[in-house]
């Protein structure tokens, strides 16, 4: 009986986690605490994004409760499946496959030369070399794809896991979050939650007025800047482009980026994403104050034309082909943005556009945001790395937003004053918490002045921009 | 010389730098080529299929129907206080107000 007790104690959270004597990770686990119930807070009494931000702080509950293992992340990561050591052994769940490819390799000597295993070193993964030739060696391919060719493939240079490989590894050993999370990792959640917002949101302020896309473009200057600032400080590329895009303050835009060049930095980028979208009101105000004259923010803005259904029907589908036309990797993005938006416009689908902006948008932010916060666990979250990642995703709001307002300054000047430079700001995504700050801004200057309408030009350019932003980083290097 | 689940990427400080100033620049050449090409679209659609904006200090409503014009004037004016209430409780929870009194002109 007593052995029973013991044993079942055993299991517990509480003996996992303090029964293991590791101070380090104890700390940690508290740390991680401490974060969830200052985002829970931030969602629910200061109501700041509370939508994403109350399903992502409890999905890194969920993740960091010791014994539950609601989601194996190791699943996700190539080194689960295959790793070359410091002594040079292969280990992982294709270890054997890898090391049977290799024998045969090695047992054919026409074959010599064409592959090189290199150890991991304190600097750099171990990786295992394969000459270009050997791709167009026929045995070599054949020897390939009897021991490899089921659960890896060929690609821009580089030999990746097959998805299959990882679906299978989720269903046969998965849980629920990592089920959750193949939906993150197949790209499908942003891509449905930009079909929600698409129908959701009313493009006819940029079309009355396309000089707005100016400011939605100047805005992208932040991700940019951001991405080079953290290559500056030791970042790879592929981290530093995922980083970058939190300078688009695009949620589901910064997800799909991240989840395909650093899924490893997911949980930190996805948090410093929709934490400073959500703190927008306070970020932007000082520099939107800083960089223009009083008279400046007076300006009133002459009223929109209106705009008729056929330009409201033909802007999704234009848009679509020539964003996708210059950047096919924006397409999973601004396709489907434009798709919810042609819901929504054509009068014709009415219930479809309800279903995208209503009951499959919130399942699909349920999913996404707990599957992503889930990522964010004690061990991997609480490093320098994320930290850089909080610094960095500020500097990149801030020169976003300074890029937005000197544009709008710059048209300003150039118009003799018919815009508000007050607008630009709006220019980065954050749809339509950005456009409100310009808003206010412009009332406290004068509160007869009423520029939210004009300020949702740029707002709406400001997601199209994030999005060819993202496109590029994907066509550099996924 | 590919590598087995590795994306290969220069590992020297100035060529990791130069790498990024070549996608800052092409980045943001691409960013305004792309919004400014629409740009150019959409002031087309302005020439084909737009509507004029209406003249300040015109009421639109004025060339509609009197029948119409005096429902339409009066789902503005209530749209407008419904919104103006609205407004008010988001800004200041808990606020009370009432209404004085309404005047005709």
């Amino acid at each position: 009986m007593l052995d029973s007790i013991l044993e079942f104690l055993a299991t517990t959270g509480v003996a996992k986690l303090f029964g293991s004597g590791d101070f380090v990770m104890i700390a940690q686990y508290l740390t991680m605490y401490v974060i969830i119930g200052a985002l829970l807070y931030l969602a629910i009494v200061k109501k700041f994004e509370p939508l994403l931000l109350m399903p992502i702080a409890f999905g890194m509950l969920l993740a960091n409760l010791p014994g539950a293992e609601l989601i194996h992340l190791d699943f996700f990561f190539d080194n689960y499946y295959l790793e070359v050591t410091a002594d040079g052994s292969i280990i992982g769940t294709l270890s054997t496959s890898v090391q049977m490819f290799l024998n045969q390799i090695a047992a054919d000597p026409s074959l010599s030369g064409l592959v090189e295993v290199v150890a991991a070193t304190d600097s750099s993964a171990g990786v295992i070399n394969i000459a270009d030739a050997a791709f167009e060696n026929e045995s070599f391919m054949e020897i390939f794809n009897t021991f490899l060719g089921d659960a890896m493939y060929v690609d821009k240079g580089a030999v990746h896991i097959k998805m299959s490989a990882m679906i299978s590894e989720v269903i046969n050993h998965g849980g629920l979050i990592d089920l959750l999370y193949l939906g993150v990792k197949l790209g499908i959640y942003p891509s449905l939650i930009f079909m929600g917002v698409g129908a959701m949101t009313d493009f006819s302020p940029l079309i009355a007025n396309p000089k707005s896309l100016l400011m939605g473009a100047g805005a992208q200057l932040g991700v940019f800047a951001a991405f080079l600032g953290a290559l500056a400080i030791g970042y790879t590329p592929l981290e530093a482009g995922a980083i970058g895009i939190i300078g688009g303050a695009d949620g589901p835009t910064a997800i799909l980026v991240t989840k395909t060049l650093a899924p490893h930095l997911l949980g930190a980028i996805a948090i410093a994403a929709y934490s400073y979208m959500a703190l927008i009101p306070i970020i932007q105000p000082p520099f939107m104050r800083l960089l223009t004259t009083e008279k400046e923010r007076k300006i009133k803005m002459s009223n929109l034309r209106p705009v008729s259904q056929t330009e409201k029907v033909l802007f999704p589908i234009i848009v679509t082909i020539v964003v996708c036309f210059v950047i096919p990797d924006a397409a999973a993005l601004v396709g489907f943005l434009m798709l919810g938006n042609l819901f929504n416009v054509s009068g014709v689908t009415e219930r479809l556009s309800k279903t995208a902006q209503n009951e499959l948008c919130n399942i699909v932010t349920i999913c996404l945001g707990v599957s992503v916060g889930a990522t964010a666990n004690a061990e991997d979250f609480l490093d320098f790395k994320t930290l850089g990642i909080i610094a960095l995703g500020l500097v990149a709001f801030i020169i976003s937003t300074c890029g937005g307002l000197i544009t709008a300054k710059i048209m300003c000047w150039v118009t003799k004053g018919k815009i508000n430079p007050l607008i630009g700001s709006a220019g980065v995504s954050a749809v339509p918490m950005a456009a409100r700050v310009a808003q206010d801004e412009g009332r406290k200057a004068d509160p007869s002045n009423f520029l939210l309408m004009h300020a949702m030009g740029p707002n709406v350019a400001g997601v199209i921009g994030s999005a060819v932003a993202a496109g590029v980083f994907l066509s550099f290097f996924a | 010389m590919n590598a087995l689940l590795a994306v290969e990427f220069p590992t020297e400080y100035s060529e990791v730098m130069l790498l990024g100033f070549q996608v800052f620049l092409i980045g943001i050449a691409t960013v305004f080529s792309v919004l400014i090409l629409i740009w150019g679209i959409l002031s087309l659609f302005k020439l084909f299929f737009g509507t004029k904006a209406p003249k300040e200090n015109k009421p639109v409503i004025s060339e509609v129907s009197s029948a119409v014009t005096v429902s339409s004037a009066q789902d503005e004016i209530v749209a407008a206080i419904a919104a103006a209430i609205a407004f008010a409780e988001e800004e200041a929870p808990g606020m009370k107000f009432r209404v004085v009194s309404f005047k005709k002109r």
